[in-house]
């Protein structure tokens, strides 16, 4: 096989038993790799009816084709399954160091089932994969783990750990890599937990590749890597991190603050934003396998109440849920409580969404003190947030800690007084930092159709809106006016597809927003010698898109979930959307008419499925009508 | 008439806050043509915190606020 390795490594940690496997070529071509491809491995083997933090529930690592092959941004990993926290298909992407490394041993992904009896961590040498009892890793933070297994095995020994909150199985446990990288959302961290899964560490000998095409590759990463790392974007992100533009969107009302009740907040932007974050606290910029654009950070801060030692700095995400929607614009604070979190291995987007959540229901009288074991939950209180509320969330402990550690929707279901009307999720997901009401009418659909949930990295819709690309090949050459619902539905279509390509391809959307459909396309064969046209391409992007809403059916998913709360719909009270409304209903009901989508189901037509070569899946969804 | 024009965010490495003269009937497109930045920036116009289209109109004194699209996720 060409690009892949074709190889997998299958885990039972109930018997203890590893076996690799070789996947049918036709796996690939269809559903490509990373979540496309775990969606169809999840599909053909998942135990639907099995609880995700059962030891039956299936946690699948998956690589796409251009991982280790020195492109930039080419290098992430999927994590997928059934998310504890949604209920729902999940998954997630990560950047760091791993897949390299599991492709150059031979793999391009790793199946978990079972639970070990004991603290367990999964090292992979080449051929050889043991299962170790790490008892003593147990109950450790992130930074001690990774650090005791360099220690002890290597620096480039590439490393994924939970935290203590995915060993207490908080809904929205992360793993990280290398201390530094998250596969953040959808709580993969508890599943791992569940299966007493502390690390996964993965070392090649060498660098075992093949490729279709290797002279046209060559060509293609020499004209792509030096257009990626000198594109404006990466420039400024390679200077002032993911939050450089921090300021500008929150003059066009892009940045939630307070639980999505304000659109504006003047001086926040000047304080919580890249460039004073460069300015006071950046020691180092640090980057991703292979990747030119190094947005990462690295961060210290010095003095005061949240001084913290020198190590991984926040992102845009996490400045603004741990900052702005939660009503602090310190970004000491910030910077603190996101190392915190980085460490007991927790979302920072969930996290920010659901303290957000239980601030308002606090303000409201909706929670009580008594509620709250206590605690009075304020806006801006970074002191409790950090000191008390994170450690007792990641130790499922005191009545708030365990409140929270099941996410917003299910606190909010818990609490009752219509407070799921003021939570920002779609299917249970905490929406990401940016507001649609002011960053762009189409997020809005691609948050509430996106099969895990509100997501701004299933699909590209934000920078399409923004103009940030276009791609006339496949008929997207217009500009888009964000704050209306006109061309949203229509360009919907296109952006689900290059969202399920990227998060297949396990591309990051930062890097691949330089390369145009042909590249795509010329990658694709040169590394994988799939003979693809544009419109196979994007038929692959679809079927992937497809399948992942087929398995939220099977989880009894309807229509009726690609929604968006109370307050995500509510005419934005201040700043520049003030007023506005957005047409939900009717980019919806657009973009299932344009999907072929069933207005009940949720899913494709039967003639649709078959269209696209899924037949066989077609039958197991359409059978029951 | 005189319009000042203030970036906002990353716009700041790119301009400094300043008055300019235009003509009474400049569109916000001209204007943004004008400062001659680069295209990849999709550059748009606040006025009173509004954003303003591209065929939007100033008035003596406005203070203009140029923003990039760009953002982070």
């Amino acid at each position: 096989m060409n690009g892949n390795t074709g190889k997998i490594i299958n885990v039972d940690l109930d018997k203890g038993s590893i076996e690799t496997e070789i996947l049918p070529e036709e796996y690939y071509t269809k559903y490509i790799g990373g979540s496309g491809l775990a969606s169809k491995l999840f599909w053909e083997r998942g135990n639907f009816s099995a609880d995700p933090l059962s030891p039956e529930a299936m946690l699948i690592f998956m690589n796409g084709p251009f991982a280790g092959l020195k492109l930039s941004g080419a290098s992430r990993n999927s994590v997928a399954g059934r998310s504890p926290l949604t209920g729902n298909w999940g998954d997630s992407s990560c950047g760091g160091y791993f897949a390299p490394e599991l492709r150059y041993a031979g793999y391009d992904g790793i199946i978990i089932k079972g639970k070990a009896g004991k603290p367990s961590m999964l090292l992979i040498e080449d051929e050889k994969i043991n299962i170790l009892p790490v008892p003593e890793y147990w109950g450790k933070g992130t930074e001690e783990v990774n650090k005791a297994i360099k220690d002890k095995y290597g620096k480039n020994y590439r490393t994924l750990v939970i935290g203590p909150a995915g060993e207490k199985l908080v809904k929205y446990a992360i793993i990280l890599n290398e201390g530094h990288h998250a596969f953040g959302r959808a709580g993969f961290g508890a599943v791992m937990g569940s299966k007493n899964l502390k690390a996964i560490v993965v070392k090649a000998a060498g660098k075992k590749m093949n490729l279709a095409d290797p002279e046209k590759y060559e060509e293609l990463r020499a004209e792509l890597n030096p257009k990626i790392k000198e594109a404006l974007a990466s420039d400024v992100m390679r200077e002032n991190g993911t939050a450089a533009n921090l300021e500008g969107g929150v003059v066009s009302g892009d940045v939630p603050i307070r639980n999505f009740t304000s659109n504006y907040w003047e001086e926040m932007g000047q304080e919580l934003n890249g460039g004073i974050l460069t300015e006071k606290y950046l020691t180092k910029r640090r980057a991703c396998a292979y990747c030119s654009i190094a947005c990462k950070r690295v961060v210290e801060v010095k003095e005061g109440p949240f001084a913290i030692p020198e190590g991984p700095g926040p992102e845009y995400e996490t400045i603004t849920a741990l900052g702005s929607l939660i009503g602090s614009m310190d970004l000491a604070a910030v910077c603190k409580a996101s190392r915190v979190c980085n460490d007991l291995g927790i979302d920072t987007i969930s996290v920010g969404g659901t303290i957000a959540w239980a601030m308002e229901a606090f303000e409201r009288g909706d929670l009580t003190e008594e509620d709250a074991g206590g605690i009075k939950l304020l806006w801006g209180d970074m002191e409790t947030v950090i000191d008390k509320i994170l450690p007792d969330i990641a130790a499922r402990k005191g009545k708030l800690g365990i409140l929270l550690s099941e996410g917003s929707l299910a606190a909010a279901l818990k609490t009752g007084k219509n407070s799921v009307n003021y939570t920002a999720q779609s299917k249970g997901l905490e929406v990401p930092m940016h507001d649609p009401r002011g960053g762009g009418h189409g997020l809005a659909l691609a948050y509430a159709v996106s099969p895990r949930g509100a997501c701004h990295v299933a699909s590209p819709m934000l920078f399409m809106e923004m103009g940030a690309c276009f791609y006339p090949e496949i008929g997207f050459e217009y500009e888009l006016e964000p704050k209306t619902d006109e061309n949203k539905a229509e360009t919907a279509v296109i952006a689900v597809a290059l969202g399920a390509l990227e998060n297949s391809a396990c591309f990051c959307q930062f890097a691949d927003r330089e390369i145009s459909i042909p590249e795509w396309v010329g990658l694709f064969n040169s590394v994988a010698g799939y003979n693809w046209d544009v419109s196979d391409m994007m038929m692959a992007g679809t079927r992937v898109f497809y399948l992942k809403r087929l398995i939220n059916h099977l989880f009894g998913r309807t229509a009726k979930d690609d929604a968006l709360t109370a307050r995500m719909l509510e005419p934005a009270r201040d700043g520049e959307p003030e007023g506005v409304v957005i047409n939900f209903e009717g980019m919806k009901n657009k973009f299932y008419k344009l999907m072929d989508m069933d207005p009940v189901k949720g899913i494709p037509s039967l003639k649709k499925l078959e269209e696209y070569g899924m037949g066989v899946e077609a039958k197991k969804v359409w059978r029951e009508t | 008439m005189k319009i000042c024009l203030v970036p906002v965010g990353i716009m700041k490495k790119y301009m400094k806050e300043r008055d300019i003269d235009i003509e009474a009937d400049l569109a916000a497109g001209a204007l943004i043509e004008r400062l001659n930045l680069p295209d990849k920036l999709k550059i748009v116009c606040f006025l009173n915190g509004k954003r303003i289209d591209t065929s939007g109109r100033f008035s003596e004194g406005d203070v203009v606020k140029i923003v990039s699209t760009f953002t982070g996720g």
